[in-house]
């Protein structure tokens, strides 16, 4: 029986978690290729060329859980080390998805470019108890954002 | 400083491989290496169980330790676990003197017996009220003295804390409750498996035992026959991978086959077992 609850669980994760995961890049690509003339960077000061211009902090934020199956994988290999492929993709995707919404927030504000950007990353959930919920994991992106 | 829009190629950070790939190798190599692990760990265990000695085992787990209470003191039930351990001693090997059994009845009507750690065998009053003849009785108790002989009991321990152990390790991992749950189940069934040749080598020093003190074999499959009987005992091939006990029908194969002197008269159960028997069916109605 708990072997069933087990597959049955694995079989949901699996497949929830690979639609959800083709969907969201699907998006992902979209929208960085609509927004890809709004440069983003890390550079500390403002660069020369621009003598007069207005500033403003901009910051997404995302947070994306992890399914079962990524988590027993996960599991499995946290049994022998090596590359941890089924989080890879969660952070990839939770940095995209969180510069995407910077840059949203700084095109809503009218800005040109995002300077001296940021990354953050933390996790949800980690400290409950004897792991027995799903973690997640959430990147906060901020910069500065130019308005010429 | 001049800015050019590029599209960031994809697969730097992620990886392109099928999700699933990684799932199967992972799950074969980790249980592969489990497997030969807990292979190792039930042999080592197996091998070192002869070099506990006997009396070690007897002090371990005295009758005190059981987790169940018998009536010894009773008046009624006194002769009868007299007349048992009386048994006992004369089916017992003069060459393995050196185990001490000790035998109780437990009021059960479930026809059962079982030995622990230690000799401590139990039968319950349903096989007693079941049997017909001495021949009978002593076949079951004769195979239950077989598993000490062969000390199954403390086999039996010796793994199950092993299955424990590495449960406990694999429990204590990130995220893989669920891969211990699935361990311990797997290999459960396969120490059915291993439980039940425990059970066919049983039989076989049983019947030695019986042959060896009634001169004949004769009785000896009375308690399948009459289990066969009953249809809740009905086994088929399926049902007997799950169960500890060998196919019933296979059992007594076995002891047809190696029968001896079965035209010998069967030796009667002593009067007062017989008195007690229809006392306890009597009320039983």
């Amino acid at each position: 029986m708990d072997i069933l609850i087990f597959l049955l669980l694995l079989i949901i994760g699996f497949v929830f978690g690979q639609v959800a995961e083709k969907r969201h890049y699907k998006s992902i690509i979209k929208r960085e290729t609509e927004t890809l003339s709004m440069p983003v960077m890390t550079l500390k000061t403002v660069p020369a060329q621009i003598s007069h211009c207005k500033t403003q902090l901009v910051s997404g934020n995302a947070v994306i859980s992890i399914d079962f199956f990524k988590k027993f994988v996960a599991g499995l290999r946290g049994l022998v080390g090596g590359r941890m492929r089924s989080y890879e993709s969660l952070l990839d995707r939770a940095r995209r998805e969180a510069i995407l919404r910077m840059k949203q927030d700084a095109l809503q504000q009218g800005a040109k470019m995002i300077i001296n950007v940021r990354i953050e990353t933390s996790s949800i959930n980690k400290n409950s108890s004897r792991n027995q919920s799903v973690g997640s994991v959430e990147v906060l992106a901020y910069g500065t954002a130019i308005s010429i | 400083m001049e800015f050019e829009a590029k599209q960031i190629p994809e697969g730097i950070n992620t990886s392109q491989e099928h999700p699933l790939k990684e799932f199967f190798l992972l799950l074969a190599g980790i249980g592969g290496i489990i497997a030969i692990a807990f292979m190792v760990l039930i042999a080592l265990s197996d091998y070192l169980i002869q070099y506990i000695p006997l009396e070690k085992e007897q002090q371990w787990f005295s009758t005190s330790t059981l987790p169940f209470t018998t009536d010894t003191d009773s008046a009624e039930v006194a002769p009868l676990n007299s007349y048992l351990l009386k048994l006992v001693n004369q089916l017992a090997p003069s060459a393995s003197d050196s185990v001490p059994y000790s035998i109780q009845m437990i009021d059960e009507d479930e026809p059962n017996a079982f030995v622990t750690p230690g000799g401590h065998i139990f039968v319950t009053r349903g096989l007693i009220n079941l049997v017909n003849s001495e021949n009978a009785l002593a076949m079951v108790i004769a195979h239950e003295m077989a598993h000490q002989i062969h000390r199954h009991p403390i086999r039996s321990l010796g793994r199950g804390m092993i299955i424990g152990m590495v449960a406990m390790i694999f429990t204590g991992v990130d995220g893989s409750e669920w891969a211990s749950q699935i361990l311990t189940s797997t290999f459960n069934l396969g120490l059915l498996a291993y439980s039940r040749e425990q059970e066919r080598e049983a039989d076989q020093t049983g019947l030695k035992l019986l042959v060896d003190y009634y001169g004949h074999s004769a009785g000896s499959r009375y308690f399948f026959n009459k289990i066969m009987s009953k249809p809740e005992f009905k086994q088929t091939k399926l049902t007997e991978y799950l169960s500890t006990h060998p196919n019933t029908e296979e059992r007594l194969k076995y002891l047809q086959q190696h029968a001896v002197n079965e035209d010998r008269a069967l030796t009667p159960l002593p009067d007062f077992i017989q008195t007690f028997v229809a006392q306890n069916s009597s009320t039983d109605q």
